[in-house]
Order: structure tokens, then sequence, then C-alpha cells
């Protein structure tokens, strides 16, 4: 299954240029659809990942509740942040709207030491 | 990539469902034929045919520990499991260091006490591991959890590219041009059955989302992985033997004081830690599946001497319960004959949306790709189609034509099995490759497989199987409903096989229709 996934993705790389047969597509819109890819999965589950950790670490409930919770509720939070970095304007808009949010989060849950000495 | 919230959504949709096609379509075919995992694995060993059921489910409860007691007196820990509806053995296993091996496991006829010998297979159970690993260890099962998420994905931006979603309920146009009635087929696949597929997908998800997105767990818990599945799970811990020996009290009280406990719910089964010793400890668990939540069955602890009551386990979060809902939705054992069988079909009609999906991209593309640079690519992914949707159908039948042709003493007899399928499915590649035209490697394939599946229940007779005939005479659906089914599989598949394989309709009406779905194509020569 792994060589069909992976047969499948060189046919990719061989149809989009002809998805509209008339226009050529450029390097750039390839390097901006490649880096949206990256975004989507990789910051993707960043984000997700993050937001669980601080769901689980602040939800006011017991422990393994909050675990629990917050990991249920990861895969929605995946795939709607896979669905942004699609609809966003451009590839550096989806990589901020990402990064921004995972990385405030990520500083709430351990706080870097030149915050905490504020 | 387009502009615009919806287009942008579309090229999503296509793009991501597309990379993930015939992997989904396994997982997804190979997820539905899990629903009836036990009685798969019933068909698949005919030595354990002829065992009746017997009338009380402790009946063979004596049986099963004197061959506990003859085969391993000094084990750690005997495991129990009684009869139900699905499986009339009684199936034994014991473990002298905590951990499970196929060779420390038995099969006993709860009548007579006999052990039998079933043939070495993986039945059902293949289907049901290669579903969520692809046979192919942790990166299996990640590569699985990717093609999930995308499957989420898809679902959700589907909803979203499609405008008119009611209407779709009732809009499918078999005589229009081709492209139209793969995407009504797509259409009325994907929306029937849409509330199916969000949860099994979201639940697939859930089944393993620890393995998945371990953050929360790895945050909170500060890294201490046993602790947090002791608290998640409930891990009931034994004491330490003491090294005393002391005679194990009688099992059969305690359960059928535990059946009254539970108002006469099923057993599932019992766990004895450090029989024959002083601190021996018998734990009875809940029959799996009589809630829908999983996971969570509750459990009665006994003092192995005295036989004395010592706790009682039961489960106290509504997140814990929340979370086994979810995953006793995906595994389905609270389903009963109705229910599971419904689970079956909805589960097709996602591999129906798949597999149409994956057709319809082709089919858009074909006619206008003839002859330029990409035919060659279009010819590959066609070929992959073929392979992926028809010759996994005859792969997997080759798999249960193995099971009973293949000499039962047969060294790695269970590995074998497994090769054969997927032997059988490489084949069926090269076939879809080299064939000339497409639609005769689909209706080639579509018909080995019916004919294949077709023959099953005779299959079943002559290689010691209780045939179709006798176990109708015995009331034994469970088998018997194996044997039926491969009718109604196998004409489905030649039907597919003989509608491909017809002529194609001139396409003028393609545009003489007024579409009133959203199509794919015109949102992107919108945009």
């Amino acid at each position: 299954m792994l060589i069909d996934t992976l047969k499948t993705n060189r046919n990719l790389s061989q149809a989009v240029p002809t998805l509209k047969s008339t226009k050529s597509v450029s390097l750039a819109y390839r390097g901006a659809v490649l880096s949206r890819i990256l975004a989507g999965v990789f910051g993707g589950y960043a984000l997700a990942s993050v937001l669980s950790a601080l769901l689980a670490t602040t939800l006011p409930l017991s422990r393994i509740d909050a675990v629990l919770t917050a990991t249920l509720s990861a895969f929605f939070v995946f795939a709607l942040a896979v669905m942004w970095t699609f609809a966003a304007r451009t590839a550096a808009h989806a990589w901020i709207g990402l990064l921004a949010p995972t990385a405030a989060m990520a500083c709430w849950i351990f706080p870097p030491a030149w915050i905490v000495s504020l | 990539m387009k502009e615009g919230f919806r287009p942008a959504m579309a090229w999503l949709h296509t793009w991501g469902g597309l990379v993930f096609t015939w992997l989904l379509f396994a997982i997804f075919f190979a997820g539905t034929l899990s629903f009836y995992r036990e009685e798969i694995t019933l068909w698949m060993q005919p030595e354990l045919h002829r065992v009746q059921s017997s009338v009380d489910q402790f009946d063979g409860v004596a049986f099963a520990l004197k061959e506990l007691q003859q085969r391993a007196p000094d084990a750690k820990r005997w495991s129990i499991n009684f009869p139900d509806a699905r499986d009339a053995t009684i199936s034994i296993s014991w473990t002298k260091d905590g951990r499970f091996d196929r060779n420390a496991t038995a099969v006993i006829d709860p009548n007579n006490g006999a052990v039998l010998n079933p043939r070495a297979t993986l039945g059902g159970t293949f289907f049901r591991s290669f579903h969520y690993s692809l046979m192919a260890g942790p990166l299996g099962v990640w590569i699985v959890g990717a093609a999930t998420m995308m499957m989420l994905v898809a679902l959700i931006t589907g909803v979203i590219i499609h405008k008119k979603i009611f209407k779709d309920f009732f809009t499918f146009r078999p005589q229009k041009s081709p492209g139209r009635s793969w995407l009504d087929a797509h259409n009325v696949s994907g929306v029937m059955s849409l509330p199916f597929h969000l949860m099994i997908t979201y639940t697939g998800l859930v089944t393993l989302m620890f393995t998945f997105v371990p953050a929360a767990a790895t945050i909170a818990y500060q890294g201490d992985q046993a602790l947090f599945l002791k608290e998640a799970f409930s891990r009931k811990e034994a004491p330490a033997a003491s090294g005393q020996p002391a005679a194990l009290t009688d099992l059969l009280p305690l359960l059928i004081k535990t059946r009254t406990h539970w108002h006469g719910a099923e057993i599932g089964g019992v766990t004895i830690n450090n029989p024959g010793d002083t601190v021996a400890v018998i734990d009875i668990t809940r029959k799996r599946g009589a809630t829908l939540a999983a996971r969570a069955e509750p459990v009665l602890r006994f003092d192995g001497v005295s036989g004395q009551q010592l706790n009682e386990f039961t489960n106290d979060s509504v997140a814990k319960s929340t979370y086994g809902v979810f995953y006793g939705l995906h595994v389905a054992w609270y389903a009963g004959f109705f229910l599971r069988a419904l689970s079956f079909v909805m589960g097709i009609t996602g591999c129906v949306m798949i597999a149409s999906g994956a057709v319809l991209w082709t089919v858009k593309r074909r006619d206008k790709h003839t002859g330029d640079s990409s035919a060659t690519g279009y010819r590959f992914v066609e070929a992959f189609n073929v392979a992926g949707i028809a010759g996994l159908m005859v792969a997997s039948a080759i798999y249960f034509w193995a099971n009973r042709l293949l000499p039962v003493n047969l060294q790695e007899r269970i590995d074998w099995e497994m090769r054969c399928l997927f032997i059988a499915w490489l084949l069926t590649l090269a076939h879809a490759i080299l064939r000339d035209k497409p639609t005769a490697a689909w209706r080639d394939q579509f018909w080995l497989a019916g004919f294949l599946i077709a023959l099953l229940p005779v299959l079943n007779a002559v290689t010691g199987g209780l045939s179709l005939f006798e176990a109708m005479l015995q009331n034994h659906w469970r088998l018997a409903g194996v044997d039926l089914s491969t009718m109604p599989l196998a004409a489905v598949l030649a039907w597919t096989g003989w509608r491909i394989g017809l002529p194609k309709k001139t396409t003028s009406a393609k545009r003489n229709s007024k579409s009133r779905i959203v199509d794919l194509e015109e949102l992107e020569e919108a945009a």
C-alpha cells in the first residue's frame, strides 16, 4: 500500500500542471502548494498537540478527564487547521495563522525564563 | 489551489482525497469485514463448525480449570473466556510473566471437555489488523492514521463544497454521461451515510488517540506513562504471590453470584491471579458489548481462597464514558444482529463512496488527455484504481481459498495465508497494467472476484466445513450467514463487471441537462 501511495504522488506531480491543460503552472505556484501541505501536516499537528496539552493542564476537571477531553478534541482542531491552511490567502498567512497561536500556547505551558522574570 | 473558500475546499477534497484513495478503500473494506470478524474466523476453522452451543455459559468451567491445572500449575495468571452467542467454545490462556503467548492458549468444547485443534489462521482478525496497521507495524498504524485524518478533512470539505446536500439524497442518474453518473454515485453513497462515515472516521482516530496525539497525556502526567495508563483504563493490579500454597476456592458459586449481582448479565471471562497461592485473586468481567461504552466493563474481584468479595471496579467518570462510547461505536461490540448488519451495509456504502470518487477522478480526465503527454500518468492511476478496488476483492477471496486449500500442518501457515493474499493482489496490479483496455481489466477482475466468492460455499462443503445446507438445518446461522452472504456479494460484483464493460453512451446529454449540483470542475472553472 505504501508503494501505491508513493506511486500516486508521482502521478499527482505529473497531473497537477495539466489540471488546466491550457495554462502552465509556475514553479512559484508549486512551491506555494508544497508550503501549504507542509503547513497543514506539521503546523496543524503542532497546533492540535499544543492546544490539547494546554487544555489537559487547564481544564477544571480531574487530570485523567482533562487529558481525555483534550485528546478527544485534538482531531477536529487538526482537521480545521488543515482546512485553514488551504483557505488562507497566501501560504505565508497559513503558516502565521498556525504558528502564532501554537507558539503562544507553548509559552503558556512552558513559560520561557524571560517571560517569568517580567 | 484556487481563490475563494469553496473552490479551495474543492481543491483540498479532490487532491487530498485522491492521494489516499486506494489506501482508504482498503482500510474501509477491511474494516467493514471486521464487523463480522468472529463469524469469518469461525468459517475459517472448520474444526469448530460442529461444536454445539452449551446450555449454560458456565457448563465447561470445570473442564477449563482442569486443563489449566494440568498445563500450567505454576502460572502467574489463568484466563478463561466463556462461550457467548458468537462463539460456542470456551477458550483458556495462561501466562508466567504477564505477556500473552499464542502457544499458551487452548480451545475447549464446553459440552464434553474435548480439547479442539483448530487450524492455525488469523481468520477475520487478519482484516481487523490490516484495517489499522496494514500488517506493517507502527509505521503502518501511522500511515492509517494519516489517511484517516485526510478522510475526516475530505468529509468536512465534501459537505462544504456540496450546495444541495439534501436534494442529492434523491439524485442518481445512471443513464446520463459517465462523469455525471459517477458523480451522482459518489454523492448518493457519500450523503446517505454521511453520519456513519463521520462517526466511524472520527471514532477510528479515537481508538488510537493516545498513539496519535500523546501530547496531552505526556504533559499532564509529566511523562509518567504507567500512571496515566493506570488511571485511564483502571488497570487492576493484583497483589504479589506469597509463595505459600493454598487451595483455590470453587469458581462456579462465584460466577453465579456475580451473574445475580449484575442482574443476569452475561459474563465475559474470568482472570485468576496467583492460582494455588494464599493471595489468589479472582476477577470476573462482564461480557463486553452489554452497553455502548467499550473498555469500561465492570469487574467484580473475589479472594481466591476464601471466596469473599473484595471490590467492584466500575467506571466513574464522564470523560471516560465518552471515550468508551466513541471507542464502542467504532468496534460495534454492542451491536446485535440488526445493527451489525446495518453497520456492514454502511461500511459497504463507504467503500462505494471512496471507489466512485476514485473512478470519477479518472473518468473526468481520461477523455481530455488521450494522446497528450500525461496520458501514461492517467493510465497508471487507472491501473491502480482497478487493482486497489477490484484487485483487493480478488485477493481477499484468495485469502479464503488459501485458508481451505493450504495443508493444515504447513509450517508458518498463518503467514502463508497472508502471503497468498498479497501475492494475488500484486498479480491483479500486473494484470491491470498489462491489460490493453482499462474497462476490460475492471471487468476481468470483478468477474474473477465474483466467481471466487460465489464458489466459497462449495469450497466450504468439500473441505471439511459444515455445509450451508447442514448449517441451515441445524439453525447454525452465524456460519450459514457467511455462506449466504457470498451470493449477493458475487451478484453485485458480476453486475458491476458487466455494467463497466458496456459501451459508453454519447455524452451530448451532459451539456443539455442543467445540473443542480455543484460540479467540481465547474467550480474550478468559475474560479
